[in-house]
C-alpha cells in the first residue's frame, strides 16, 4: 500500500495518562489489593486478555500481606484506579532477584525453610524469605513479552501465517494489555525477509519484533493500519484487550459511572475493554459505552481518509466492553448500561468468604 | 576454729561453679568451632565483596547505558533526529520496516526495570547484612555472658586454691613440728597433705581451664566485634548505593510517564538537559561509592585475615601452654610416683639386707 501519512487524532484515544497518584497504606492497601484480585479472578478473562493467573498473583503480591510486610504501600493512579508503573515494576524487580535472594538467605540460615513453613514468623528476615518464595511460586506478569506462533505455511508461495501475541504493561494507560495479531508474511524477493522458516522452525528477525512493538502502542485499528503499511505483511486481525481502568469512588471515571459510585461508595467496577480490526468482520460495531474509537476521535475531514483505508484494507472494527464489579454495584451498573442502550456483559466478583 | 576443723572443712567443702563445667576437650571443640565459623565468616565477607562488586559494576554499567539511552532520547526530542515527536500531533510517523529501533518508551522502561532490579539487589544485600549483624550481636551478648561466668568461676577456683595452699602450709609446719616420720601423727599429717595437694591440683586445673576459657572466648568476642564493625560500615556504604539507585530511578521514572504520553513531548524537551545532568551526577556518585566500598572491603578482608592468623597464633599458644602445663603435671606425677617407688624400693632393700628385726 502507499506510504502516505495516517491521520492522527489531536487527543489520545484513551483517557489522558494518569499523572496524579494516591498512596494507600496498611489496611487500606490490603483491602484495595484483595478487592482488585477478586475482580480480576472473577473476570473470566479469555485468551485474548492478559493472563489472569499472573495478574491475580500480582495483586496478591502487592498486598502488604502478600509481600509479608516487606512493602506496606500501594500507589494507585487516579486516572486508572490501578497500581502505577512503579508498583508493577517493584513486584517484577523483586521477582527477578527472588531466586538469588532465597539462595543467599538459605546460606545464612539453613533452617530458614522450616522456619518459613511455621505458622508464626515474626522475624523480618523470615518474612522476606517467604515473600521471595511466593514470588518464585507465583510470578507476576512481565511488563513486555511477545510470542509468535506459526499457524500455516505455504512454501511455494513463500508465505507464512503467524499469530503474534504481545503482552505489555501500557505505560501511557498504566494497565496490562494483550494484542493478538493474525498476519500473513510473504517472503520478499528484493529485500531482507522478516520471517524465515527452516522446516518447522520459525525464525523472526529482530526488525520484525521491533516493528510489532512499535506499532502496538494504540488501539487495534491503528495497529492494523500501521502493520499493513509494512511491505511483505498482510494483516488479518488485530485484537486488543485491556484490564482496566478500575473505577471506584475518587477515581477519574465517565460521568454516569462517577454518579453511580457516588451512590454506591465502597464498590468497585473493573472495566475489560476489547477492540478488534478484522478482515472477516461484516460490519463496524461500537458496543462500548465508554470507549471512543480511533475514527470517531478524528476530525470530519480525516475520517474520510480512514474510511478509504478501511475499504482498501477490507477490515471492520468492533469494540465492546465487559465489566466485573462488586455485588453492590451490579444492579446499578446494569440499569446504567441499559439506559445507554449498549448492554454489556457484567460479572459479579465473588466474595472472599 | 581449730586447725583440725579447718582442714576438715576445707577438704569437705563442695565448691560450686556457675554455668558450664568445662572439660578441656569441650573448650577446645568450642574454640575450634568458632575458628571454623570465623574462617567461614571471612569467606562470606569475601563473597559479599564479590556480590557487592558485581552489583556495583552492573549498576554503574546499566546506569551508564541508561545515560546513553537518555542522551539518545534527548537527541530525538531536540530535533537531531527527524520525525517522532515534533510532528506527532499532526501525523503519526510511518512505520518504516528499516527502522529497527524499539519503541523509546519500551527502551526507557527497560532501563527503569534494570535500575529497579539493581536497587532491589542492593536492598536485599542490605537485608542480608542486617541479618548477619543481628546474629553477630546476639552472639556477642551470649559470649559475653560466658566470659562473665568463666571469670566468676576463675575467681572461685583461685580463692579455694589459695585457701588450700594455706591449709597445706600449716600442715607442712605441723609435719616439721612432729619430726618423727615413723610416728602415726606424722603419717596422718603427711596423708592429709597429700589429700590437700590432690584437691589443690584438681581445682588448680579448673582455675587454668576457666582462665583459658575467659581469654579464648574474649578473643572470639573481639573477632566478632571486628566483623560487626565491618558489616556495619558496609551497611552504611551500601545504603548510600541504595539511595543513589533510588535517585536515578526517580529521575528515569519522572520522565518515563512524560515520554509515554506523547502530548507532553514539548515539556519533555525543556526538562531533558537538566535531567541528563542530574542523571550524570547520580551515575558518578554510584561509581565513586561503589569504588570506595570495594576498596573498604578489600582492605578489611586483608586486615581480618591477618588478625585471624594472630588469633590462630594466640589459640595455638594457649593450646601449647595448656599442653605444657598438663605435661608438667604428668611429669610431676611420674616423678612423685618414681620417688615413691624408689622410697618403697629402698625400704624393701634395707629390709632384705638387715633381715627381720
Amino acid at each position: 500500500m502507499s506510504a502516505r501519512a495516517v491521520p492522527r487524532s489531536a487527543e489520545p484515544l484513551d483517557s489522558l495518562a494518569p499523572q496524579a497518584r494516591y498512596e494507600l497504606r496498611g489496611r487500606a492497601a490490603e483491602t484495595y489489593a484483595r478487592s482488585v484480585r477478586r475482580l480480576v479472578a472473577g473476570g473470566r478473562l479469555n485468551r485474548f486478555f492478559p493472563d489472569a493467573r499472573s495478574l491475580v498473583a500480582l495483586f496478591d503480591l502487592l498486598a502488604p500481606s502478600g509481600s509479608q510486610g516487606t512493602h506496606d504501600e500501594i500507589e494507585v493512579g487516579l486516572g486508572t484506579g490501578l497500581p502505577t508503573e512503579r508498583m508493577v515494576t517493584r513486584v517484577q524487580a523483586d521477582a527477578s532477584i527472588a531466586a538469588e535472594a532465597c539462595h543467599d538467605a538459605e546460606a545464612i540460615d539453613p533452617t530458614l525453610r522450616d522456619l518459613a513453613a511455621g505458622a508464626n514468623a515474626d522475624d523480618a528476615f523470615v518474612r522476606r524469605y517467604r515473600y521471595h518464595r511466593a514470588l518464585l511460586a507465583h510470578p507476576p506478569p512481565p511488563s513486555f513479552s511477545m510470542r509468535r506462533e506459526l499457524r500455516r505455511a505455504d512454501p511455494e508461495a513463500r508465505a507464512a501465517w503467524l499469530t503474534v501475541t504481545l503482552d505489555r504493561f501500557d505505560l501511557a494507560a498504566e494497565c496490562f494489555v494483550r494484542y493478538t495479531i493474525l498476519l500473513r508474511h510473504e517472503d520478499p524477493r528484493w529485500s531482507r525477509s522478516q520471517v524465515r522458516l527452516d522446516e518447522d522452525d520459525l525464525e523472526v528477525s529482530e526488525n520484525f519484533d521491533n516493528l510489532v512493538a512499535r506499532a502496538t502502542a494504540r488501539d487495534a485499528e491503528l495497529v492494523f493500519i500501521l502493520l499493513s503499511r509494512v511491505p511483505s505483511i498482510t494483516v488479518e486481525n488485530v485484537t486488543r484487550c485491556r484490564v482496566g481502568p478500575l473505577w471506584f469512588a475518587g477515581i477519574e471515571a465517565p460521568d454516569p459511572i462517577r454518579d453511580l459510585l457516588a451512590d454506591h461508595p465502597g464498590e468497585f467496577i473493573l472495566s475489560l475493554p476489547l477492540d478488534r480490526a478484522d478482515v472477516s468482520g461484516r460490519a463496524h460495531r461500537n458496543g462500548d459505552p465508554f470507549g471512543l474509537g480511533y475514527r470517531e476521535a478524528l476530525s470530519r475531514a480525516a475520517r474520510g481518509e480512514v474510511d478509504e483505508l478501511r475499504k482498501e484494507l477490507g477490515y471492520h472494527v468492533r469494540r465492546e466492553r465487559k465489566f466485573v464489579c462488586t455485588p453492590g454495584a451490579a444492579q446499578a451498573l446494569r440499569d446504567q448500561l441499559k439506559r445507554s442502550k449498549k448492554p454489556c456483559v457484567i460479572y459479579e466478583a465473588k466474595s472472599e468468604r | 576454729m581449730t586447725q583440725v576443723t579447718e582442714r576438715a572443712d576445707a577438704l569437705a567443702r563442695e565448691v560450686v561453679y556457675d554455668g558450664e563445667q568445662y572439660e578441656r576437650d569441650e573448650l577446645q571443640s568450642f574454640v575450634d568451632a568458632y575458628g571454623k565459623k570465623h574462617e567461614s565468616d571471612l569467606q562470606n565477607l569475601a563473597s559479599l565483596k564479590t556480590a557487592h562488586d558485581e552489583i556495583a559494576r552492573e549498576m554503574s554499567k546499566d546506569l551508564a547505558v541508561s545515560k546513553t539511552a537518555w542522551e539518545y532520547i534527548g537527541g530525538l526530542v531536540s530535533g537531531e533526529f527527524t520525525s517522532n515527536f515534533k510532528g506527532l500531533l499532526e501525523k503519526i510517523p510511518i512505520l518504516n520496516e528499516f527502522v529497527a529501533d524499539r519503541p523509546l518508551s519500551d527502551l526507557l522502561h527497560e532501563k527503569v526495570e534494570v535500575a529497579e532490579r539493581r536497587t532491589r539487589e542492593v536492598g536485599n544485600f542490605l537485608t542480608t547484612i542486617e541479618k548477619r549483624v543481628g546474629d553477630l550481636q546476639s552472639d556477642v551478648i551470649r559470649l559475653n555472658k560466658k566470659v562473665v561466668v568463666a571469670a566468676r568461676n576463675e575467681e572461685t577456683a583461685a580463692s579455694f586454691v589459695l585457701q588450700l595452699r594455706d591449709v597445706q602450709a600449716r600442715l607442712t609446719e605441723d609435719l616439721s613440728a612432729i619430726g618423727d616420720d615413723k610416728s602415726a601423727a606424722w603419717r596422718e599429717t603427711k596423708a592429709e597433705i597429700d589429700e590437700v595437694t590432690q584437691v589443690m591440683w584438681e581445682h588448680g586445673a579448673k582455675l587454668r581451664l576457666f582462665s583459658n576459657a575467659e581469654d579464648r572466648i574474649t578473643s572470639i568476642v573481639a573477632m566478632n566485634r571486628n566483623f560487626l564493625q565491618i558489616l556495619t560500615n558496609l551497611h552504611a556504604n551500601m545504603q548510600g548505593l541504595y539511595d543513589a539507585g533510588i535517585e536515578v530511578l526517580d529521575e528515569l521514572r519522572g520522565n518515563l510517564s512524560g515520554l509515554a504520553t506523547a502530548a507532553q513531548a514539548g515539556e519533555l524537551t525543556l526538562d531533558m538537559q537538566e535531567a541528563m545532568q542530574s542523571l550524570k551526577r547520580s551515575v558518578n556518585r554510584v561509581a565513586v561509592l561503589a569504588s570506595n566500598t570495594s576498596l573498604y572491603i578489600t582492605q578489611n578482608v586483608e586486615r581480618l585475615t591477618a588478625e585471624m592468623k594472630v588469633y590462630d597464633d594466640e589459640t595455638r599458644a594457649l593450646v601449647e601452654s595448656n599442653l605444657a602445663a598438663e605435661r608438667e603435671v604428668r611429669e610431676q606425677r611420674i616423678d612423685e610416683t618414681i620417688a615413691l617407688a624408689e622410697k618403697e624400693f629402698g625400704l624393701m632393700e634395707e629390709a632384705r639386707t638387715t633381715g627381720p628385726a
